[in-house]
């Protein structure tokens, strides 16, 4: 809807429409940030408590999983919607990567070890938290020391704090009070439901019940 | 069935006027390429989309962000 040749647009009816898509409003832009570290959240510690019970596998599987996320956050960051699996490594690929976060989740899928993978995935939380925090104002910024889970052996950056640094930057009440599934594109991963406007539209239940 | 034509958007009430020209003046092929497409049973059509761009939103989001701004969670359940 945003991109492609318009060969004619004399009223810039067309062009105020792209406009007004390019971009989610702030507020949505703030609260989805805060969902995506939600996502990283849930599941950081995953890829070492799977490997402790030697499911290596399941770690890898996770791994692949946050290594993904990684990728929509780093799309989020720069306000470029992320287009769906086929080519979402290619935008990721697009995106000025100053600070080698693209060798980090690489690294990440490679590792045959669960320390090194766990080490690679480390990197990669802590450089979007970085990028993550040029976002904010300084006094806001937080720590990216990576830190245990607990007692367990896993080390984890523990992004339930960036979730809440996030929200605290949504302005508008009704965005602020929803609950944080995220949009459709982080909730959901069928594509027969993301082709279907109806059924997208559907799905704003998902945001009035509990 | 080869590459998709490009809406083309209209006030509704140009439309019928432009339906007509586009079916009957447009040529075959331009500059080598097939202005018609068809297959099998589906009869060779420019298969130009002609509608306004109101409609050519609700189809394409479900919702037509020229005749309002859209909700919060209208936002967030447009797919990316």
């Amino acid at each position: 809807m945003v991109k492609g040749t318009v060969f004619a647009d004399q009223p810039g009816t067309l062009d105020a429409l792209q406009t007004n898509l390019r971009w989610y409003p702030k507020d949505i832009w703030w609260y989805l940030l805060a969902c995506q570290w939600r996502r990283i959240a849930q599941e950081e510690p995953f890829v070492n408590r799977t490997a402790e019970v030697g499911d290596n596998m399941g770690s890898e599987i996770i791994a692949a999983r946050e290594v993904r996320d990684c990728l929509r956050m780093a799309l989020l960051h720069t306000r470029a919607y992320a287009p769906y699996s086929k080519w979402l490594g290619t935008a990721f690929s697009l995106l000025r990567d100053p600070d080698g976060l693209g060798g980090c989740l690489k690294n990440a899928l490679r590792a045959a070890k669960t320390v090194d993978r766990e080490h690679h995935l480390g990197q990669a939380y802590q450089l979007l938290a970085a990028r993550f925090n040029q976002l904010l104002p300084e006094d806001a910024r937080l720590d990216t020391a990576l830190r245990p889970f607990f007692d367990r052996p896993a080390l984890i950056l523990d992004a339930e704090r960036f979730v809440s640094a996030a929200l605290a930057n949504v302005q508008d009440a009704e965005t602020k009070a929803l609950p944080l599934v995220g949009s459709i594109d982080q909730f959901i991963d069928s594509t027969d439901v993301l082709s279907s406007p109806g059924r997208c539209l559907q799905l704003q239940m998902v945001y009035s019940s509990s | 069935m080869g590459g998709r034509a490009p809406p083309f958007f209209v006030a509704e009430e140009d439309r019928a006027a432009v339906v007509h020209p586009i079916a009957h003046v447009l040529p075959d092929t331009y500059r080598g390429w097939p202005l018609r497409i068809g297959r099998d049973a589906l009869p060779l059509e420019h298969r130009v989309e002609i509608t306004t761009l109101s409609v050519w939103c609700v189809s394409q989001l479900g919702v037509d962000p020229l005749a309002r701004p859209l909700t919060p969670t209208e936002w967030l359940v447009l797919p990316q």
